[in-house]
C-alpha cells in the first residue's frame, strides 16, 4: 500500500510540474527535465541505438513538451508516459526520417526479448504491468517478440519484415493474432 | 487457416498498429487522420495506449550528456525569433506526435506589419507552433492589432465531418471561440473586440474540430488537434 501512495505521490507532483510548464514556467520545467530526461533519454537510446541521435531526439522531445505541456490530460494517461511517449514518438520519427541514423544491432529478437524480461522482473511494481505481462507471456513466443521488438524498437511492419527477413503479410500476422490475443487476455483480466 | 476468433477488427487492429509505431508513409497518416476524425477510432487508440502503458517501465534510465539542457534552453529562447523558421521546416519534414498526443500541426501566429503603422511601431511577428496528430497540417495565423483581423492560412486538413474552430485561451485557461475557419486556404476573420486583449505573448491558440456553425461554439466538444503559444516578437 506504502508503494502505491508513494507512487500516487510522485504522479501527483509530476502532473503539477507539468501544469506549471503550461503556464510558462520555466524553473518548473527544469525541475521536471532534471526528474524525467534519464528516464526519456533511456527510451531514445533504445529506440535510436546512437548517443548523439538520441541527445538530438531528447532535445526535440522537451521543447515539444515545453509547447504541448497544456495537452497533457491526467485522466488519459499518466504524467511520465505522457512524457515518454512523446520521447518516444519524436525517436522513431527521428528514425525514420531522411538521414537514418539508425545502428540497429544484430542482437536476435530472442535475445532482445529475454534481456528485457531481466529488467522487468525488478519493475512489476503495478497491476496493469502484471496483467500485461501475464497475457504477453501467452502469446506464442513469436507473436509476443514482434509485439515486444515494435514498441521497443520502435520499428514499421516494413522495418520488421526486413529485419527478419520475413515476407510483411506473415509479420503482420503475427502481430495481428498476437493483438487480438492480447486484448482478450486483458479483457479477462 | 485464419478462424474468425484470431482477428480483430480493422479498426482496432488500426489503434493497435498506431499505437505501437508499426505504420509509416500513407498508412500512418490514414490512421493519424481517422484519429481524428472518428471519435471510436480515437478511444480505441486510447485503450491501446493504457494497455501497452506499462512497457514503458521497462525502458532502463541513462543520463544524457549536461549539454543537453542547455541546448533546449537555448531553443527555447530562439523560439520566438528566427530559430522558429528552422524548426518549421524541421516539423513539417519529420516530426509526428503520436499516440495519445499525436502529430504535427504547426500553428504560426504572425502579427504583421500593421498597413497604417504609428511612427514608433516596429514590425513585430508572433510565433507559435504545436504538434497535433495529422503530418503535413501546417496552420499559419497572422493578426494585424490595428485592424483587428486574424487571417488563417491552412494546408493539410484531411476531409472530415467536423469542421476547423480556432479558440484563443487566455492565462485563466478558458478557450474562447473565434470562429470556424475554412479547411483549406486562407480565411480571414475580424477578433471580437472582448476577445482581442487577450492575444498576446501569455496566450495560446487552439484548433479543434467541432460540428459546423455558423455561430462560434460557448466551448469546444473534444480534445484540441492542435496547440500553439502565441509569441510576440
Amino acid at each position: 500500500m506504502s508503494q502505491t501512495n508513494e507512487t500516487d505521490r510522485a504522479r501527483a507532483q509530476l502532473s503539477a510540474l507539468i501544469w506549471k510548464v503550461a503556464d510558462g514556467d520555466r524553473q518548473s520545467f527544469q525541475e521536471m527535465y532534471n526528474l524525467t530526461s534519464a528516464k526519456l533519454f533511456g527510451v531514445c537510446l533504445r529506440i535510436l541505438n546512437d548517443r548523439q541521435a538520441s541527445e538530438d531526439a531528447l532535445q526535440d522531445a522537451y521543447v515539444k513538451i515545453w509547447r504541448n505541456a497544456r495537452r497533457f490530460d491526467a485522466k488519459r494517461a499518466s504524467p511520465i508516459t505522457w512524457l515518454a511517449t512523446i520521447a518516444r514518438n519524436t525517436a522513431i520519427d527521428r528514425k525514420r526520417s531522411g538521414g537514418n541514423r539508425m545502428m540497429v544491432s544484430d542482437e536476435t529478437i530472442k535475445e532482445m526479448a529475454s534481456a528485457e524480461r531481466s529488467v522487468l522482473e525488478n519493475l512489476e511494481t503495478q497491476e496493469g504491468a502484471h496483467i500485461l505481462n501475464k497475457c504477453l507471456d501467452s502469446l506464442e513466443a513469436r507473436q509476443r517478440n514482434v509485439i515486444r521488438t515494435a514498441f521497443f524498437e520502435g520499428h514499421s511492419y516494413n522495418e520488421l519484415a526486413q529485419k527478419l527477413d520475413t515476407p510483411l503479410g506473415t509479420v503482420k500476422s503475427w502481430v495481428r493474432r498476437g493483438l487480438k490475443r492480447l486484448k482478450d487476455c486483458m479483457n479477462d483480466g | 487457416m485464419v478462424e474468425e476468433t484470431t482477428l480483430l477488427k480493422d479498426d482496432e487492429a488500426l489503434a493497435a498498429e498506431l499505437v505501437l509505431g508499426l505504420l509509416d508513409g500513407d498508412e500512418k497518416a490514414i490512421a493519424l487522420r481517422k484519429q481524428l476524425s472518428d471519435p471510436q477510432f480515437a478511444q480505441a487508440v486510447d485503450e491501446w495506449n493504457q494497455r501497452i502503458d506499462p512497457l514503458f517501465q521497462e525502458f532502463q534510465e541513462s543520463e544524457p550528456a549536461a549539454s543537453v539542457w542547455a541546448s533546449i534552453e537555448k531553443r527555447l529562447d530562439n523560439g520566438s525569433s528566427n530559430g522558429v523558421i528552422a524548426q518549421m521546416k524541421r516539423w513539417r519534414t519529420g516530426a509526428i506526435i503520436s499516440g495519445a498526443l499525436a502529430a504535427c500541426l504547426a500553428l504560426v501566429i504572425i502579427v504583421g506589419p500593421a498597413p497604417i503603422r504609428s511612427t514608433s511601431d516596429t514590425q513585430s511577428v508572433a510565433v507559435a507552433q504545436l504538434t497535433g496528430d495529422i503530418e503535413g497540417l501546417v496552420l499559419a495565423v497572422s493578426y494585424n492589432p490595428e485592424t483587428a483581423k486574424m487571417r488563417v492560412d491552412i494546408n493539410g486538413m484531411p476531409e472530415t465531418d467536423t469542421a476547423p474552430e480556432l479558440w484563443i485561451v487566455g492565462s485563466d485557461g478558458i478557450p474562447r471561440s473565434l470562429g470556424q475557419i475554412g479547411r483549406d486556404g486562407i480565411s480571414t476573420m475580424t477578433v471580437p473586440s472582448d476577445h482581442r486583449q487577450l492575444i498576446n505573448a501569455a496566450a495560446i491558440l487552439q484548433l479543434s474540430m467541432e460540428p459546423p456553425s455558423d455561430i462560434p461554439h460557448a466551448k469546444p466538444t473534444g480534445e484540441p488537434v492542435a496547440i500553439g503559444k502565441i509569441t510576440i516578437i
